[in-house]
């Protein structure tokens, strides 16, 4: 939506739009599936909030894009169960000689809050990596080589250091369940590229969902096709998207085809109701989708070299690997947002590491890093990179103290922990804010997870401040109603 | 067409509420604030208003306007009072007289097809079979469409589709959302009830009054308490980063569900901050928010437990009838008749032979007791011995001395006082006792392990090890032995302060252990088979591990080293006196026919059972005895309290101070029930209003006021406020029965209008504001799910009951953190019952359902979405639902027709309930044909195909 021809809301109530009025009563969403008929330019109508002066505008009609996108697509390696950023990209020399000792630290974890800990020295080494000289842990080499492409922001801070409400924060800004989620707000902005494939795909560890499963891709009080479709990377990628026994062996088109007609033969009764041809075209689009999805997710079209590089070719690594070249297929093909968890179900089936924090941590840094690696290089070497936001990061980070008596196993920490970001208009080699020399709180630029989505949609080309809807008497926007800004320093 | 005039039509002269309401409509600016218009105009109404019922309600009445406007209030338009105009027209009156000024064609009649088709849907969400539809057709006379109506408003499937519409708005789902996604104990009665309510036509008023305040009501009944399930039916975060504020959202969902969904209002940004010139400022949202802030909160504390306790409860079935208590008088009266008869006959003996002369029999069962505790004694803190059996010591510990049964002190527990003894039995053993209590034990109904509760007689150890103990788990007394754990449990309701006998057996041999609750075996089960050698103490009145103590008294406590006869235990709950060796003396000393008297007695009295009462789990309103101070919360943090609030209104709606009665039961504060009434006030001006335009919207496709849930300035005007005033009156004189305003919708010439297309009306009004078409819809998911199941003939129209599981595909499972657990199993015909008995749990919904735009379950939904999108054809065309209904929809075909063609066309009647042309069965037929040759098919496998194409028609999902 073009800014020039909308006044500031601020002298309404709530911004509210007189437009979303009519979304709130269902009237704005009958005819969506037309923009697969109406082609691309439906979708740039779906974009946000209308001015509120202007009379009811059709969700059809073309609006120019907000302000000028840099990605097109995202990637949010979404490491559930929060990593430790001590351990992995946030390095404290100082932490080291104070393993064991009890000192005074504030915390506040799943064991509630303390005054004082054990501290647990890093468990890995860290060196230095390319020309920026980031020191990144010996858990990470591989994304270590990459870090010139990367920005570190390492003072992010959570409402929340519990996994429940933890997730939903980083998932839909809200610690309250029922808000719409990220890759939500970003296909209800600018729509699909792609109307074959969904916009907002999700893609969850062999071992299970997350806590809270399907809450973390719903599409909230936001209609049901900005919620995430959860991809399979191995079988039927999409639920009941195959034809089952009775449709299978060609039956399938045969029978479409006579639903057309007689859905024709019914629509042609009914004049004036654009919906019945939408639901025409619904049935094409999602024969389409039967052959664009399975060919989009075909890592076998992949050269071995290729594979090689997301380490599909070795155990520990393949099944990420598998999950990170399909989605740089998805973004080749337009979806919007894909997120790929790394980790699933309790305990150290993610990155949850209470107990064990170097069994944890080998394990799924040993799974992801060169996955993670090969896809950024292999979105670089296709020129994909700048155009493809890169996320990485959990819930929250884990606390510099041990939480029990014995063992290496830190408690969750929100206070300060460290995501980063590459590709898709990211400032590359810079490393942003810090937490203090223990790294158990943001000190130096404390930045809250509002401030990251808000970095997200702008680089997606929408102003995270303006982009909105109404809901309950409110102009709800993901990034709160009170707004934040973009982590500036991390856009190129 | 005949226009039904309902009420005498006098001369018209126009009230300020419908003037400004025309103004409005009239003037089409944005700005539609009631302005200071009214006192100028020509028309308006003279100070003569009809007598007004005399009333406390602050709600702004004709004769206060004026002041109203003068202390500069704005008021929209539905905000006024409606006021009966002393024109009263029709829908169809109103109908017509705005087509006409419109210039708008008048439609006709849809068919007659049609018109089933729709009517069956409004009512009650499935299709018309083909003999609903055959016998409608058959009927010539003028009445069978008011007929048919009164048909379908009778049935309870009326209620089912009715009721969930009301479900859409108060965010109906059966679990808390969040990390563990827990289940709301019972919530499905509260779903059940709302069916129900419908069904009965229960009147509106007391339909909301129920679900805010329902236990505050001075009569008594299960429903009552019931109804308040509304009130837990929220996202409830179990592990919270700031609990205080984890419950103000819980009350802020309260809250604003309660505004919404009853009064058309949104409160949320006055929850953070006032915008100025807002119509609710944050100081009105505090005084709302504090009608529910003496709600016990639904957790304490950090961690990740939820407070059951607060919000769940067991009723018994019957309450408020007090046919239990006159039955439990008689039960008292007739049961020491019985026992005076044995009583008597041992008083002979005794006065006979002497008092000594029963001292044996009367011992019997004690002799070999290990250890009796008779706390006859005062208290010592210090090791005392015990009187009859003096090997074993016991240590008391705050204890005090209270009355026992029969007059004897007993002993008597407050605070965490306790006694201890040494563990004296371990292979074969009985412990007996009496307790009395009004508290309930740790723990709740919902996990019946006996460590969880509070220790009667406890010998807790953690973990598997060979223990055992008895305990108070809420109002249950439960049981248990160790290695491997087993546990047992008795009724609930023990709580109800008498005395209570309880005894638990164990015998080694077999690992039998038994509960006995007032001398009747309530459970027992197999256990270890070893010797319990675990605790070296027992601990009474608490759990051995320390705290999660009983408050209230025990009595005669006594433990033998073997298993007493069920005789024994009936004696001892009965207090003596019927032993055989009772028996036995009488016979000797009073003859042989005084025995088998004696005998009888005994077995006369033994027959005579307690009465007993059925309880039942209940999501329920409870309120703490000392409510807190409410505050305003300062930009919404729970932690920041500003000014002090009381309870009270919103300004735009009178602003005054609720006027609270405690109720009489001393169990809240009357809060709630002072909100509820001012709510369902025909007063109001909201109520009836925002209730109608909802009735209204799921008859005719789309509401008056097109947004339900924000009326006023939050939202848009309504297409017709005069019409809907009027219909909001007939509500409201009807005693508020929306049965009866359903009747007038749904017998309505509106109502039967054709949905088609014409040209130079859809010039006039393209949005077809003025309903010169019926605007024909999708199914909603429900509608869909059942229909496929109607047509099949798999449907199962039972109602109510805890939600059944149907199969979910294993790849939504996968979504779950804990996918092996995260669904249950219902069987197949339980799985083909409608819709709204589905489970619905916040994490794992159902994906046809989801696909099909449901209601969102963590927010109040006013309108379904309405999307085309893929996930749609593939669920229809693929998911092993369709499939199977496909399957079973031909099984069913195959059943009721002998040949191809009358399959194909049943087929085709029965998805769009109207008999298809001819032509248009042999087209269909012929695909048939071609899908067989083609692709190689037999007949039962076309059948099936196209059993599943006609599941994808738009017909099927369409209705005119």
């Amino acid at each position: 939506m073009s800014l020039d021809n909308s006044k500031d809301p601020a002298g309404q109530f709530c911004g509210r739009t007189r437009r979303e009025f009519l979304w709130e009563a269902g009237a704005g969403f009958t005819s969506l599936a037309l923009g697969g008929l109406l082609g691309q330019n439906f979708f740039a109508g779906q974009s946000l909030a209308a001015d509120g002066l202007n009379s009811y505008a059709s969700p059809l009609a073309p609006n120019p894009a907000m302000i000028a996108a840099k990605a097109k697509s995202v990637i949010f390696l979404f490491m559930y169960g929060g990593p430790s950023h001590v351990d992995t990209f946030d390095y404290k020399p100082k932490l080291y000689p104070l393993d064991g000792q009890n000192i005074e630290v504030k915390t506040f974890g799943r064991g509630g809050h303390r005054k004082t800990g054990r501290v647990v020295g890093p468990k890995w080494n860290f060196k230095p990596y390319g020309e920026c000289g980031k020191y990144v842990s010996d858990l990470f080499p591989n994304v270590g080589s990459m870090v010139d492409d990367i920005s570190f922001i390492h003072s992010m801070t959570a409402d929340s250091p519990l996994h429940g409400s933890a997730m939903l924060m980083m998932n839909s800004g809200k610690v309250l369940s029922g808000a719409p989620c990220l890759g939500s707000w970003a296909n209800y902005g600018l729509g699909s590229l792609n109307e074959n494939l969904p916009g907002f795909v999700v893609m969850l560890d062999k071992t299970g969902g997350p806590i809270s499963g399907a809450k973390n891709w719903s599409s909230g009080y936001m209609p049901a096709q900005y919620q995430g479709t959860v991809l399979r990377s191995e079988g039927v990628p999409i639920l009941d998207l195959e034809p089952g026994q009775l449709l299978g062996g060609g039956v399938q088109r045969s029978v479409l085809d006579h639903l057309r007609a007689e859905n024709e033969i019914h629509a042609a009764a009914r004049v004036g109701n654009p919906d019945l041809a939408a639901r025409i075209a619904n049935y094409e689009l999602a024969y389409q989708m039967q052959s664009s999805a399975p060919e989009a997710v075909d890592i076998d079209a992949e050269d071995e070299e290729t594979k090689s590089l997301y380490g599909i070719d070795r155990g520990k690594t393949a099944d990420f690997g598998r999950k990170c070249l399909m989605a740089r297929r998805l973004v080749e093909r337009g979806v919007r947002f894909i997120q790929i968890y790394s980790g699933g179900n309790h305990d150290d089936n993610n990155w949850d590491a209470h107990g064990d924090l170097k069994f944890n941590h080998d394990k799924h840094a040993g799974a992801t890093d060169l996955p993670i690696a090969g896809l950024l290089k292999d979105l670089k070497r296709r020129g994909l990179l700048d155009e493809t936001l890169v996320i990485w990061g959990g819930e929250f980070g884990r606390q510099p103290t041990a939480e029990y008596a014995q063992g290496t196993g830190r408690d969750h920490n929100s206070y300060g922990f460290t995501m980063w970001m590459a590709g898709g208009g990211v400032k590359g080699g810079t490393s942003i804010g810090s937490t203090d020399e223990l790294g158990a709180e943001a000190v130096d630029k404390p930045l809250h997870v509002k401030n990251l989505h808000a970095t997200v949609l702008q680089l997606m080309g929408l102003d995270p401040n303006r982009l909105s809807f109404f809901h309950a008497g409110l102009e709800e926007k993901l990034v709160g109603v009170e707004g934040a800004q973009p982590i500036w320093d991390a856009i190129a | 067409m005949v226009n039904r005039v309902k009420r005498i039509t006098q001369p018209a002269f126009i009230l300020p509420a419908l003037l400004l309401v025309g103004l409005l409509i009239i003037s089409s600016t944005s700005d539609f604030i009631f302005g200071n218009t009214s006192n100028e105009d020509p028309m308006a109404l003279p100070k003569t208003a009809p007598p007004q019922p005399p009333t406390t309600s602050s709600f702004v009445t004709e004769s206060n306007l004026d002041d109203a406007e003068e202390s500069s209030r704005n008021l929209t338009w539905c905000d006024v009072p409606l006021q009966n105009p002393q024109l009263r027209q029709t829908l169809d009156q109103f109908w017509f007289s705005r087509l006409e000024e419109k210039g708008l064609t008048s439609p006709e009649e849809a068919s007659p097809e049609q018109l089933l088709r729709r009517l069956h849907y409004v009512v009650t969400g499935l299709p018309p079979t083909p003999e609903d539809l055959d016998s409608f057709l058959k009927d010539p006379h003028e009445t069978r469409w008011n007929l048919r109506i009164e048909k379908l408003l009778a049935s309870e499937q009326y209620g089912v589709h009715w009721g969930r519409h009301w479900l859409d708005l108060v965010r109906w789902a059966e679990t808390d959302s969040y990390e563990r996604d827990r289940l709301k104990p019972s919530a499905w009665r509260y779903r059940d009830w709302v069916v129900d309510a419908f069904n009965s036509d229960l009147p509106y008023d007391q339909f909301l009054i129920l679900q805010l305040a329902g236990d505050e009501l001075e009569i008594e009944s299960l429903d009552h308490h019931v109804a308040t399930g509304f009130l837990h039916l929220g996202i409830r975060n179990d592990e919270p980063a700031d609990p205080k504020q984890a419950i103000f959202d819980d009350l802020d969902g309260m809250l604003d569900t309660t505004c919404r969904s009853m009064l058309g209002i949104s409160m949320g940004c006055a929850r953070c901050h006032d915008h100025k010139g807002d119509p609710i400022p944050t100081r009105d949202y505090y005084r709302m928010l504090s009608f529910f802030e003496g709600l016990k909160p639904y957790k304490i504390g950090g961690g990740n437990g939820i407070r059951t306790t607060n919000f769940v409860r067991d009723l018994p079935l019957d309450l408020g009838d007090n046919k239990f208590e006159e039955s439990l008088e008689s039960w008292k009266r007739e049961y020491s008749e019985r026992l005076s008869e044995i009583s008597n006959l041992l008083d002979e003996v005794s006065v006979r032979w002497g008092k000594e002369t029963l001292i044996a029999a009367n011992n019997a069962t004690f002799k070999d007791s290990k250890v009796h505790l008779d706390f006859n004694q005062p208290p010592s803190k210090s090791a005392t011995e015990s009187e009859t059996t003096p090997n074993f010591e016991h240590e008391e510990f705050d204890t005090q001395r209270g009355t026992g049964k029969n007059g004897s002190p007993s002993l008597s527990l407050t605070g965490n006082a306790y006694v201890t003894i040494p563990r004296p039995v371990q292979d074969d053993f009985t412990i007996s006792f009496w307790f009395k209590t009004n508290r309930l034990g740790r723990g709740n109904s919902n996990d019946l392990r006996w460590f969880l509760g509070s220790g009667l007689v406890d010998g807790e150890i953690p973990g598997i090890v060979p223990d055992f103990g008895i305990s108070l788990v809420a109002d249950h007394v439960c049981a248990g032995v160790g290695d491997p754990e087993v546990f047992i449990h008795g009724p609930g309701q023990m709580n109800d302060n008498q005395w209570h006998h309880v005894c638990f057996t164990r015998s080694i041999e077999t690992g039998r252990f038994a509960l006995w609750i007032d001398g009747v075996e309530r459970s027992s089960a197999t256990g270890s088979k070893k010797s319990l050698t675990q605790p070296e103490k027992l601990s009474i009145g608490r759990m051995l591990p320390g705290a999660a103590s009983l408050n209230g008294e025990m009595d005669e406590v006594v433990f033998w080293d073997r298993v007493l006869s069920s005789r024994e235990i009936i004696d001892l709950s009965i207090g003596g006196g019927t032993l055989p060796q009772h028996v036995q003396l009488v016979s000797e000393r009073l003859g042989s026919a005084e025995g088998q008297r004696m005998e009888e007695a005994i077995q006369r009295l033994s027959e005579l059972k307690r009465p007993t009462r059925d309880f039942v789990q209940v999501l329920s309103a409870q309120e703490q005895q000392n409510i807190p101070q409410s505050y305003i919360r300062i930009r919404g943090t729970a932690s920041a309290p500003g000014d002090e609030v009381t309870p009270g209104f919103p300004q735009i709606l009178g602003g005054e101070d609720a006027s609270i009665e405690k109720p009489s039961d001393g169990e809240s504060s009357g809060r709630r029930l002072a909100l509820a009434r001012w709510i369902a006030n025909k007063e109001n001006p909201r109520t009836a209003r925002v209730m109608t335009n909802r009735v209204w919207q799921h008859v005719f496709g789309e509401p008056i006021v097109p947004t339900p849930n924000d009326f006023g300035t939050f939202g848009l005007p309504p297409t017709d406020a005069q019409l809907l005033d009027n219909l909001a009156l007939d509500f409201v004189e009807s005693g508020w029965s929306i049965k009866s305003l359903l009747r007038s919708l749904l017998s309505s010439s509106m109502f039967r209008s054709s949905g088609r297309f014409h040209q130079g009306n859809d010039r006039t009004d393209p949005r077809n504001r003025y309903n010169w078409k019926f605007r024909g819809r999708r199914l909603s998911a429900e509608e869909i799910r059942d229909s496929i199941l109607s047509f099949s003939g798999d449907l199962n129209l039972k109602l109510g009951g805890p939600g059944v599981y149907p199969l979910l595909p294993d790849e939504v499972l996968a979504t779950a953190s804990r996918p092996d657990s995260a669904w249950g199993r219902s069987s197949k015909e339980e799985s083909s019952r409608r819709s709204i008995f589905i489970h619905v749990k916040r994490s794992l919904l159902h994906p046809m359902l989801q696909a099909f735009d449901m209601a969102d379950t963590d927010n109040p939904c006013p309108v379904r979405f309405n999307t085309i999108q893929p996930t749609q054809a593939l669920t229809l065309l693929n998911s092993d639902f369709s499939e199977r209904q496909a399957k079973s929809f031909a099984d069913r075909l195959e059943n009721e027709h002998s040949n191809t063609r009358d399959r194909i066309r049943a087929c085709m009647l029965i998805v769009s309930q109207k008999a298809p042309a001819p032509q248009r069965v042999d087209e269909n037929l012929s695909f048939f044909e071609n899908l067989k040759s083609e692709h190689d098919l037999n007949d039962r496998q076309a059948l099936e195909i196209f059993c599943l194409m006609a599941l994808n028609l738009t017909e099927t999902i369409h209705i005119d």
